[in-house]
């Protein structure tokens, strides 16, 4: 077995434990980027929801800046966000490189898609039930927290499971710019005709995503009644 | 119980759409209060008016001696800008306490779909104080009066039309209001599921007292279950009054278009103008309309001028229903014979209305 692997991916099994490492960094800006993006994108996309025109707590102003924020920072594409987030990063976390340094342009990459995806999410809620909750006497924060949120939670699972699916993405080309990781691992090797590298980080990757997409699948199916 | 006093709503700025312009009206405590209109007459934006989902550009609203607004017009605050006549709002917290002492439900029903019938029911009564025993036998005695004692787990894409508005009547209810609104409240139901959930929100007034603002496009909702009503037309009340003296006396067009919808009577006109064999007349032979009223319904008028006048009368169409207790009707007919003229002011002395369709 070894022997056959060593046949087909010579480049992995000269190095697992490098495999292995860049694996777990992947995952370790995952586990700490994603919720961070999930907690702050909601806050943006309810924001949003919450202040626009017709909205439970309309605020024009309020509306306008968190609207053209996430419009800024979905317009850039990641790369260069990655980029010019080097100097953010290294005032905040302390590093521009590595895992920790990864977080910063993670974060801005993705808490604005999550946002939108949050807002799309809750839009799809019928007026019907905004006003039914107003007739019944619920206040504005009542009505986002127990309307809002509640009956768009399929739609934000689906969002979600996006979201991670693009986060991942993210991390692989956060590698590119030294955040280490898959990304970073297939990059390095690949750049030295190690296709064969490339082709496993692509695999792991796929299994990655697909366990995911299958996983918020179920979840969003099992909140729909 | 709830009173209107020169309600206007405008949409979109003095050039917008006026949804309903200078509406007064007083309902009483207790009763079934019918507002009937057609799609775009107003009826919708009136009732939000009433529990402020709308707030009027201009007038007053009154809740059960509360006032939720007061709103001066644009003229009057003008005119009376130096005596300081200002908007009077009942403060946010106060009007969500009102509200829920008004109960609404919807055309759509608007229950909560990821959220069980108990759920959706008990909805209203978060922060309400009550302990979560409390909460449950409320529940459980609001399904039982709804009559769906056993659908407490179910979703509501698991009901049909007529339970999803039964949960819906509980959820109004939870938190005994003095009133309920209803916004269509049967008109995507079928005709029996309509008769069902009219009984009931009838026997709910009957029970407790609550009143009830129903607000429909359909004729037989009205004639159904309210004592009294408002026509509405292009947002504003045309003719108000007992449901009785309304459909019996109507003054305006719109109200005899309506009474048109439930009854027979008026396709005698379609006949007449189609030309059709049915309504062609001899030399000297009428085609009349005989209204009768609350005196009049159950004399034998028919028999009685054929019998004095000798004139012959075919009878084509003939109606007659209960409003409100008391019998009205009215017939259609061909008659023909000498004493046509006196046999009509015969009956015009007994108090039966005669209108002549069509001479021969």
């Amino acid at each position: 077995m070894a022997e056959f692997l060593s046949s087909i991916i010579p480049n992995i099994m000269s190095k697992p434990g490098l495999l292995w490492k860049a694996f777990v960094e992947t995952i370790q800006m995952l586990v700490i980027a994603a919720p961070i993006s999930f907690l702050l994108g909601l806050i943006l996309g309810v924001a949003v929801v919450a202040s626009k025109p017709n909205g439970v707590l309309r605020n024009k102003w309020i509306y306008l800046l968190v609207g053209k924020v996430i419009d800024l920072f979905r317009s850039i594409p990641f790369i260069l966000l990655a980029i010019i987030m080097l100097d953010l990063s290294r005032l905040i976390v302390g590093t521009a490189t590595g895992v920790k340094g990864a977080i910063i342009p993670l974060l801005f990459g993705t808490v604005p898609f999550f946002a939108r995806q949050v807002e799309t999410a809750m839009a799809e809620v019928p007026p019907g039930l905004i006003e039914a909750a107003e007739s019944m006497g619920c206040g504005p924060w009542d009505i986002l927290w127990r309307v809002y949120l509640k009956e768009s939670i399929p739609g934000i699972v689906r969002g979600g499971t996006i979201t991670l699916v693009s986060l991942i993405g993210f991390t692989a080309m956060a590698g590119a710019i030294g955040a280490g990781g898959l990304g970073n691992f297939a990059i390095s090797y690949g750049m030295r005709s190690q296709m064969d590298v490339a082709y496993v980080v692509i695999l792991i990757i796929l299994i990655m995503v697909s366990l995911l997409q299958a996983i918020g699948n179920r979840a969003a199916k099992k909140t729909t009644h | 119980m709830i009173r209107l006093e020169h309600v206007s709503k405008t949409f979109g700025g003095e050039a917008g759409v006026h949804a309903v312009r200078d509406v007064s009206l007083h309902i009483a405590p207790g009763e079934i209060f019918g507002i009937i209109g057609y799609s775009g007459a107003g009826k919708s934006t009136l009732v939000r008016c009433m529990n402020l989902l709308e707030e009027p550009t201009s007038g007053r609203v009154t809740v059960d001696g509360k006032t939720l607004a007061d709103i001066p017009s644009a003229g009057e605050g003008k005119a009376l800008k130096g005596q300081g006549r200002g908007a009077v709002r009942m403060p946010p917290p106060q009007l969500r306490e009102m509200r829920k002492k008004m109960g609404m439900i919807f055309q759509q029903f608007n229950l909560m779909p990821s959220r069980t019938v108990a759920e959706n029911v008990a909805f209203p009564l978060k922060g309400s104080g009550l302990s979560r025993e409390a909460v449950a036998a409320k529940m459980e005695e609001l399904l039982k009066l709804v009559d769906l004692p056993d659908k407490a787990d179910a979703y509501p894409s698991q009901l049909s039309g007529g339970q999803k508005q039964r949960v819906a009547i509980a959820r109004a209810l939870a938190n005994a209001p003095k009133v309920l609104l209803c916004d269509e409240a049967t008109s995507a139901l079928d005709p029996q599921t309509t008769q069902s959930i009219l009984r009931l929100i009838r026997e709910i007034n009957q029970k407790t007292g609550i009143t009830v603002v129903v607000i429909t496009h359909e004729m037989a909702v009205v004639k159904e279950i309210c004592r009294r009503v408002a026509v509405m037309d292009g947002g504003r009340v045309v003719e108000e009054g007992t449901v009785y003296d309304v459909f019996s006396s109507p003054r305006e067009g719109v109200t005899r278009s309506f009474i048109a919808t439930t009854s027979n009577l008026s396709k005698v006109e379609e006949l007449i103008e189609a030309s059709d064999p049915m309504v062609a007349l001899e030399p000297g032979e009428l085609i009349i309309r005989l209204s009768y009223g609350r005196s009049n319904v159950s004399e034998a008028t028919i028999s009685e001028i054929s019998r004095r006048f000798l004139v012959d009368v075919s009878i084509l169409y003939s109606n007659m229903e209960i409003l409100d207790g008391a019998p009205l009707g009215g017939v259609v007919a061909k008659v023909s014979g000498e004493k046509i003229t006196e046999a009509m002011a015969y009956l015009s002395e007994r108090d039966v209305v005669v209108e002549v369709l069509k001479r021969g």
